[in-house]
């Protein structure tokens, strides 16, 4: 029965209307500065909720040909814009939609751009500091670094989240990286964690290793954004989860490519966190953290 | 002195193997100790080179964080932490513009010929050179090794991505954000080369001291007993007794001393033997009655018999090893025994002389035969005085024996001569006679008387028989003919009385008509001449005879052949041939001489040749 079903519909195929077939299936281009494992693993996300043809466009493999041409030659439905280096080149693309993710601060490249929107890696401050004062309810006073060209903006938002919560933060600015460390040395003995926020002026290879030694120095656990530094010696991180950042954008994307305006889409924050904690660097810094934030977080033992 | 050590080096095994192998653990170990130093030298430099650039690699590393934070304090622990290396002179640091951010160093560190401090051109100079090669290097002085390395940071995340994702997601570049250097003082590597030769070379030097005294004992294990075979050699070939050698090892050595002392018991056997063989010989030399001695090629006494002793009076200890001179006086005797004993040497071949000596008053004559040997030459004297005086008598004896049978002959020829005269001339005359008084009977006597006619006649005959029958007698007694007519006469008469008794053809054959010869000497040839033909007539069986008669040269030359069977050899020199020794003794007071020859079914030749006159 199957067979004969298979047999019709291979004699049927070529009296199918070709456009027929390309109403079908909608056509994205993903672009991408380089083929990294987060970007791999967004795109998963991405392709499991969004069923469209994906064209990919690295950046680093592209040998210097304009992106925005190729895309205008290929004219997809949407374009798929993976990490700072993507947006800032389709940004220029005003006629087709465009879905970013993997990006931390879209609002200091994008001017109101109305074909864009997207999902930031930003997690919220407040959320975070809950986790932290659940992981550690002993602190009291909070220190992070920060330059306001880059992070103003978190270091703001950290500091509201401080007062909602009660807790003290106490926020240095910072304009030059050598400036960290001895900032950071002041900050001995006046706070009980420090928060790093994810700024390229702040973090440095060489300020994350003088920051992890004072750490280690001053048992001052430190919260990161990431898992990276919780492997190199920060205590925890509050991360995103690259795969369910895809899965928002392809939810995005879903809607759009199904007749919704791209205004109507709102920009949103990456809405799940991933909790990363290193139970050695705790028992090093004599850090005794429930096992029940312990059972919700991933471990590095 | 070189002379000497070369020479005691050719001649001691021992020394020369001890002086080999000492040169050689001194080769092996200079070669050691330069090998090593050279090796050590090697390591203890790269060691150095190796450290140091570790060294600079962890200050440029630890001193990061100062160097990008400019900041002295940070910087203070890694610097003072590579200046407590030992060895370490100067530390600093400098920012990515050459500024000196942290420095430390000792006093020492300029030495004589590097007394300049570094410019700010030269700092500059190392300043690029390390920006052009991102990498570490060093500058190596007579004294001290500099080692400047870059400061590197990793740059700055560029994205914000690379904020959150692990290192090797996102392209990463190392920039160079400062200089660290380090001074090294090359001193202590010196001092640790010049200590490790010190301890190389007393190691070689007790290594030496060590191996020379192993070899000394080695070799003088192996010395040792070639010493002891040596020794024993020596001895054997001195003629001792050797006592045997202690085996003491189953190696080569070993075996030698086994070998050596079955030689030595073989030798030992040998010399006994030879010394029985020798007493032997001595003894039997010593026994013999004669003189007997040795002599060498220089005409020196090797040996000298008992019976020598004894004779020329020096004893054999005396007379060995002395010359002939020395012994002998220098006479024409003793020269010439010198000279027959230098021709026996040179010719080697035996000569015998005879000599005459007077030895303690006495006059001796010795045969002196002289034989070459191996070492020279055997002289065997044989006291022949007595003998010679023997002969000497038998000579006189025989002398007095011819004189006797010459005389003998003398008397018989002259009673023949008188009993053939009185035959012929009493009996002949007295025959005659009666012949002649049988005539006048028969003359006398009638006719009628025939008996007594008869009988006187018969009486008649017989007479003139017996009257014949003494002529014959006193013919053959002594020919007349030769008496009276000569030898010619009388030799010819006898032919032809040969010829007709016997009817063996003789032919005579005479030189001269007449040969003037004494009556004694013609007598004599005439009687060998009578002789010779009764031994053709007894003997030869020969048809025909041929006699020659020659005077010639003052000699008288009778030769008699024939053509019969021929006399052998044992003939003419049997004892018993009464009538050739006839011939010989009849010749022999004028010293004239006989040939006597045959030769077998060809005949018989006897040739006398008698000297006419004296």
């Amino acid at each position: 029965m199957i067979k004969r079903f298979l047999i019709i519909v291979s004699l049927l195929i070529p009296f199918i209307p070709c456009h027929a077939l390309s109403e079908a299936r909608q056509e994205i281009v993903a672009v991408q500065s380089m083929r990294v494992a987060p970007y791999e693993e967004a795109i998963k996300g991405f392709k499991s909720l969004c069923d469209a043809t994906i064209t990919r466009l690295v950046i680093s493999e592209l040998k210097g040909a304009d992106v925005v041409e190729k895309i205008h030659e290929i004219r997809p439905d949407l374009v798929l814009a993976i990490g700072m280096g993507a947006l800032s080149r389709v940004k220029a693309i005003h006629d087709i939609p465009v879905v970013y993710l993997m990006i931390l601060d879209p609002r200091s490249i994008l001017s109101g751009g109305r074909n864009i929107t997207g999902v930031s890696m930003n997690i919220p401050q407040e959320r975070q500091l809950r986790t932290l004062s659940k992981a550690l309810p002993d602190i009291k006073t909070i220190g992070l670094l920060y330059d306001p060209e880059r992070t103003g903006y978190l270091a703001k938002g950290a500091r509201n989240a401080a007062r909602e919560i009660g807790l003290k933060l106490v926020a240095n600015e910072v304009h030059r990286s050598r400036e960290v460390p001895p900032l950071i040395e002041d900050m001995r003995g006046k706070i009980d964690v420090f928060w790093m926020l994810p700024d390229l002026t702040v973090i440095t290879p060489e300020t994350v290793e003088f920051l992890l030694l004072f750490s280690l120095e001053n048992k001052i656990p430190i919260l990161s954004f990431s898992e990276k530094y919780v492997e190199l010696g920060a205590l925890m991180s509050i991360g995103i989860d690259t795969f369910d950042m895809g899965c928002q954008a392809g939810d995005m994307a879903k809607a759009i490519l199904s007749g919704r305006d791209v205004t109507n889409v709102q920009q949103v924050d990456a809405r799940k966190a991933v909790m990363w904690i290193n139970l050695k660097v705790a028992r090093k810094l004599g850090i005794t953290i429930d096992e029940k934030i312990i059972r919700k977080a991933r471990v590095i033992n | 002195m070189r002379l000497n050590l070369l020479k005691t080096l050719n001649e001691n095994f021992g020394i020369k193997v001890f002086a080999i192998f000492t040169l050689f653990f001194f080769i092996i170990s200079s070669c050691f100790t330069s090998f090593f130093i050279h090796h050590q030298s090697k390591c203890l430099k790269d060691t150095l080179i190796k450290n140091g650039k570790l060294l600079t690699r962890i200050l440029a590393h630890s001193s990061k964080i100062g160097v990008f934070s400019e900041n002295e304090e940070l910087l203070k622990v890694p610097v003072e932490g590579a200046f407590q290396k030992e060895g370490v002179l100067e530390v600093s640091v400098f920012n990515l513009e050459g500024g000196l951010l942290a420095k430390q160093e000792r006093p020492k560190i300029r030495g004589p010929g590097e007394s300049v401090k570094r410019d700010k051109m030269s700092m500059n100079r190392i300043f690029d050179k390390i920006k052009e090669s991102m990498s570490l290097f060093y500058l190596e002085g007579n004294s001290k090794v500099e080692f400047w390395s870059p400061v590197v940071s990793r740059s700055g995340y560029s994205m914000e991505g690379s904020l959150f994702f692990r290192e090797g997601s996102f392209q990463r570049r190392d920039r160079i954000i400062g200089f660290v250097g380090i001074t090294v003082d090359k001193g202590m590597l010196n001092k640790r080369l010049n200590d490790l030769l010190f301890k190389s070379i007393l190691i070689g030097i007790i290594f030496l001291v060590i191996g020379s005294g192993v070899t000394y004992l080695v070799v003088r294990g192996i010395t040792k007993p070639l010493n002891r075979l040596t020794e024993g050699v020596k001895t054997l070939g001195m003629g001792e007794v050797v006592e045997k050698v202690p085996i003491e090892t189953k190696d080569e050595v070993g075996r030698l001393a086994r070998a050596f002392n079955d030689m030595s018991e073989s030798l030992n056997r040998r010399e006994r033997a030879l010394r029985e063989s020798e007493e032997r010989y001595k003894e039997l030399a010593d026994s013999i009655a004669d003189v007997f001695f040795a002599m060498d090629k220089d005409l020196k006494y090797t040996y000298w018999n008992k019976a020598s002793e004894e004779l020329i009076g020096i004893a054999a200890k005396d007379a060995i090893g002395k010359s002939l001179y020395e012994i002998f006086p220098d006479i024409p005797e003793t020269r010439r025994a010198g000279r027959v004993y230098l021709d026996v040497l040179r010719e080697k071949k035996h000569q015998s002389f005879t000599n005459e000596y007077h030895l303690g008053g006495k006059d001796f004559v010795f045969e002196i035969s002289a034989y070459p040997s191996g070492t020279g030459l055997s002289v065997y004297v044989k006291d022949i005085t007595k003998r010679k005086q023997a002969e000497e008598e038998l000579r006189r004896s025989q002398e007095r024996l011819r004189n006797l049978a010459d005389h003998l002959q003398s008397v018989r020829e002259e009673e023949r001569t008188n009993i053939a005269r009185e035959i012929h001339d009493e009996l002949g005359q007295a025959l005659t006679g009666l012949k002649m008084d049988l005539s006048w009977l028969t003359k006398r006597i009638p006719e009628d008387q025939k008996p007594v006619l008869e009988k006187i006649r018969e009486m008649s005959n017989l007479t003139g028989t017996t009257l014949k029958i003494v002529q014959r007698i006193s013919t053959e007694l002594r020919p007349g003919l030769l008496d009276d007519l000569g030898l010619v006469a009388a030799i010819e008469w006898q032919a032809e009385e040969f010829q007709n008794k016997t009817g063996v053809k003789c032919k005579l054959t005479v030189n001269a008509e007449d040969i003037v010869v004494d009556g004694k000497r013609a007598s004599a040839l005439f009687r060998i001449f009578q002789e010779t033909l009764t031994n053709v007539a007894r003997h030869a069986q020969a048809t025909r005879v041929t006699v020659s008669l020659k005077e010639k040269d003052g000699n008288l030359d009778l030769i008699v052949r024939d053509n019969g069977k021929g006399i052998t050899k044992e003939q003419i020199s049997d004892p018993k041939s009464f009538g050739l020794i006839g011939i010989r003794e009849r010749v022999h007071p004028w010293e004239g001489e006989v040939e006597i020859s045959g030769k077998s079914s060809k005949g018989t030749m006897v040739r006398v040749r008698i000297p006419i006159r004296h």
